[in-house]
């Protein structure tokens, strides 16, 4: 509490591109939005040279150590892990402006009392329109067409509407479901992979883990939107590529270290895949001698699919305040991260 | 009972799957249309190869079609040779075109004032209307940009805010227009027409007369080409049209290559004023592999199969001719009629 007013502290990063980066005209439109709350925040901003907290300057540190003396709700990236419970006293909420949280696993440094917040669903809008766009272009095959446009080559490969095409979706969260909900927009069939026993919405199916060989075999698409965590590390190798048919195409949003992007390579360079569009990588910014700048029927985007320019920073603090309000009411916060399951 | 309307359908051997014309299909299409087979029987003809091509028809294919079209009262197929029709097919009084532009059956010189002529605008929409969103999505995320980074090995990051509340300008009308309306709505983008004929239409916000597009293209973040190939609109999309487009703004082909003066939006690519263009047509095609198209940057160029759904466009097209088949004894008004006054 910072002079009997909840203290949020936003630190923004100079590591992070300015999408991420929260503005004072921001935070001003949220204190305007929510005027019956206003009177009642204290709301600094920090801004950290870089991403990595064990880099940090001295002055850094010492900015963000006074602000976090009195912080009751941090919203950031990255932050010094260890004596949280010592130099934040107040701390009750991390809201993470991402929505993998895998940077900061294990999760023993979490002090008693502190809940952990990430940022899944402020995506949704805009991951939405780029998932959309995403299996079009897979059921299109304009990666193909773009590796012939490079070879100057007319390929005149003709295909059908996505209406009726198999799409396999490893994670039902929610990219997982708005991938879902987008590709039934298009018409498309959509099988569910998780291992928990779950039933949402816009999925066809949804299969265990251990039946997605089966799955697999019925794909026209697979889209990975599952968090990383140690189950889903490398789940796209040599082995489980191989059950899919040789037109099947691999989009990936979420995390580059759930494939092997050598396997990956070779089954395009192979045509034992039809094509495959993917946004991360197992290192970013992908270095310039990758591999994976000259595999053909790909294209790559650089890990920019799910975040809005514009409405990010807004969403995530509106969040941010629905959170505030639910814990004043007694309610549970959204997107309470389950430690045990790392995300 | 009346005698059956005998039917040619004129195809190749060398079609490809989406343009192929073949029993099975035809008897798809009669599953769906019953009435027809009591009012219709038919005739495949398939030549070596499609009239047009280069090198086109040989003795054969001349002799397999004159014999066939010789005794026909109607035919569904995309060309043949125009100037012995008259004379050749004395008896056909309805052809269906395979296809929306029609630019290579003009002018219309050879066709009796008896024989009605139809093409298959319509039976592109939904595979226009899918293509249409993906390219719309595509500049708003700036994909002709990202490939030309990833040609370079560069990683530029930038991010972009949603294509929802943006504007699309629709450069025509007709059925493909319509289909890249409908593209916009379901994106949550306003659209606005350009047509010289059509003063309002469901889908689109408001339609100007096409001597308003230079006032209207100031409002657009992407820019469709939708308008029928004529004598008169020979590069009609040209500088001054690059020149008043929103800085930044995308730019689609979907129509014919001959409309766009290629020159003109190279340079608007390359001096940046507008962010991206994807093109399906182009005025030579096969594009020639000396054209600077194929290298331009924050281009995205497809071969021409942005509209044709491999699978569903040959049935819908039949299933066109189909109606009007049936329309033909009743002396009802055919769909897709063509005006050789207009051209289209």
């Amino acid at each position: 509490m910072y002079q009997g007013k909840t203290h949020i502290h936003i630190e923004n990063s100079n590591g992070s591109p300015p999408v991420f980066n929260a503005t004072e005209q921001q935070v001003q439109a949220l204190l305007d939005k929510n005027p019956d709350l206003a009177g009642e925040l204290h709301i600094t901003i920090g801004c950290s040279d870089r991403d990595e907290a064990e880099n940090w300057s001295a002055i850094n540190l010492e900015e963000y150590y006074a602000q976090m003396k009195t912080t009751d709700i941090f919203v950031g990236y990255m932050f010094p892990l260890e004596n949280i419970r010592g130099y934040a006293p107040d701390l009750k909420v991390i809201h993470f402006i991402s929505s993998g949280v895998d940077h900061v696993a294990p999760f023993t440094w979490v002090p008693e009392g502190v809940q952990l917040v990430n940022n899944r669903g402020v995506h949704l809008p805009k991951s939405g329109e780029s998932f959309g766009m995403f299996l079009a272009m897979l059921n299109a095959g304009i990666p193909r067409l773009v590796t012939s446009q490079h070879n100057k080559k007319w390929d005149r490969h003709f295909t059908s509407i996505s209406q009726g095409k198999t799409l396999v979706v490893i994670g039902v969260g929610n990219q997982g479901g708005e991938m879902a909900r987008r590709a039934k927009g298009l018409g498309m069939y959509v099988i569910g992979i998780s291992p928990f026993d779950e039933n949402p919405e816009f999925f066809d199916e949804v299969l265990p883990n251990s039946r997605m060989k089966e799955a697999f075999g019925r794909a026209d698409m697979v889209a990975l939107t599952a968090p990383l965590t140690d189950d889903t590390r490398n789940m796209m190798n040599r082995e489980t590529m191989d059950w899919l048919p040789k037109h099947a195409g691999i989009i990936n949003v979420s995390r580059g270290a759930l494939i092997d992007e050598k396997a990956l390579h070779d089954k395009l360079v192979a045509g034992e895949l039809s094509g495959a569009i993917l946004d991360v990588f197992s290192k970013e910014p992908l270095p310039q001698d990758h591999f994976l700048w000259e595999t053909p029927n790909l294209i790559m985007t650089p890990h920019v699919s799910s975040d809005d320019l514009v409405n990010y920073i807004p969403r995530t603090l509106d969040l941010m305040i629905q959170n505030l309000r639910n814990e004043r009411e007694g309610k549970p916060l959204i997107n309470l991260l389950d430690l045990s399951r790392q995300f | 009972m009346p005698e059956k309307m005998k039917v040619l359908i004129l195809t190749a051997e060398d079609s490809q799957t989406v343009f192929r014309m073949d029993s099975e299909r035809l008897e798809a299409a009669l599953s769906r249309h019953p009435l027809i087979r009591e009012l219709a029987e038919f005739e495949i003809c398939r030549t070596s190869t499609s009239f047009e091509n280069t090198p086109g028809w040989n003795e054969n294919d001349y002799e397999m079609f004159y014999r066939a079209v010789a005794d026909k009262d109607a035919m569904i197929g995309y060309m043949f040779p125009l100037e012995t029709f008259r004379e050749k097919a004395p008896h056909v009084k309805y052809v269906h075109i395979i296809g929306a532009g029609v630019e290579h059956l003009f002018p219309l010189t050879w066709l009796p004032e008896h024989t009605k002529l139809t093409n298959s605008r319509g039976a592109h929409a939904p595979k226009t209307c899918e293509y249409a969103m993906m390219a719309m999505l595509m500049l708003g995320n700036n994909i002709p940009r990202l490939v030309t980074a990833q040609h370079e090995h560069r990683w530029d990051g930038h991010f972009l805010t949603v294509v929802e509340g943006k504007t699309a300008l629709v450069v025509g009308c007709g059925k493909q227009g319509s289909a890249v309306a409908l593209a916009a709505k379901r994106l949550g983008i306003k659209a606005i027409g350009v047509d010289p004929y059509v003063p309002s239409k469901d889908g689109f916000e408001k339609i100007v007369h096409p001597d308003k597009l230079l006032e209207v293209l100031p409002e657009a973040d992407y820019v469709f080409l939708t308008m029928p190939a004529t004598k008169d609109s020979y590069h009609f999309y040209s500088t001054a049209q690059f020149a008043a487009m929103k800085p930044g703004a995308g730019f689609v082909n979907i129509c014919r290559g001959k409309v766009l003066d290629a020159d003109a939006l190279l340079a608007a690519l390359e001096s940046g004023q507008i962010s991206g263009a994807v093109l399906d047509v182009f005025e030579e095609e096969p594009l020639p592999s000396d054209s600077p198209l194929w290298s331009a940057k924050n281009i995205v160029l497809t071969p021409h199969m942005g509209c044709d759904d491999e699978v569903n466009y040959i049935p819908r097209c039949i299933d066109i001719f189909f109606r009007n088949l049936a329309r033909l004894p009743r002396g009802e008004e055919l769909e897709n009629q063509l005006d050789p006054e207009l051209g289209f």
